[in-house]
């Protein structure tokens, strides 16, 4: 299914995390996105079409941030804080979860780079 | 409620009732044969828990309510290869504790269906540790 709606984790790349902490990370982002879109149709056409899931890097919060801003009404998103008990402290912010239409997702993070 | 939830609550196991009320974790254990970059194992682990997640809705509710509340804890662990994955999931079967492994689509770095990550949970945090306890962080 070459139209079916992605999911992009976008993580923060000045926190220099770990590989352990960014899965967790991006986990945490997947969920609550999930929980964001539930009972929506697109949540439902995600899965059908095989949960596509791509992992970007954003240079800073303050792209991160930029991002979020510009989100648009068909996407769900979640900014993943983290409660600060590994590596970095409470409240940084981690990794931006999105989920939307597929050419949507494309053209707004189309800019970034695949972690 | 839609049709097919109302089916699925139709045909859906009783809720498991939770022992205890200790915290609750899930656990990811990422198969390191595949030599998987990390932005990969990322997304792995990203559907491993998403899958756990919407499972133990339907089958442990109560732990899910739990793990919600606590804010989703989550530990990344590894494994040599995918056969341990067998005897962990048979193992945790064993204790009541809900499992998933993901199988890779194959679109990108490494061979179709590949056995990528295993859920544990999420599940009562001391029957984990003593299942995983002998696993490395990832």
């Amino acid at each position: 299914m070459h139209d079916a709606p992605t999911m992009a984790l976008i993580v923060r790349q000045d926190l220099a995390l770990s590989t352990g902490k960014i899965a967790a990370q991006c986990a945490h982002a997947a969920v609550e996105v999930v929980r964001a879109a539930r009972r929506t149709r697109l949540l439902e056409r995600w899965r059908a079409g095989g949960s596509r899931k791509i992992v970007l890097a954003a240079e800073d919060l303050a792209a991160l941030r930029e991002l979020h801003a510009s989100i648009p009404s068909a996407c769900h998103a979640h900014l993943v804080t983290d409660a600060g008990r590994t590596e970095i402290p409470a409240g940084t912010v981690t990794v931006l979860g999105l989920l939307g239409p597929r050419r949507t997702m494309d053209t707004l993070v189309r800019h970034l780079s695949t972690l | 409620m839609g049709l097919r939830s109302f089916l699925h609550r139709l045909t859906a196991p009783p809720p498991s009732r939770r022992t205890g009320g200790g915290p609750v974790k899930l656990v990811c254990v990422v198969n390191q044969s595949l030599k998987m970059g990390k932005g990969k194992m990322a997304a792995q682990v990203g559907h491993a828990s998403v899958q756990a997640f919407l499972n133990g809705g339907v089958s442990h509710p109560s732990e899910i309510e739990a793990w919600l509340a606590s804010g989703q804890k989550k530990i990344c662990l590894k494994t040599p290869g995918a056969d341990d994955f067998e005897s962990l999931q048979k193992e945790a079967k064993r204790r009541g504790i809900p499992t998933h492994i993901v199988h890779d689509a194959g679109h990108t770095q490494i061979p179709r269906g590949s056995a990528t990550v295993l859920a544990l949970g999420p599940f009562d945090e001391t029957a984990l540790d003593e299942l995983t306890g002998h696993l490395k962080l990832l």
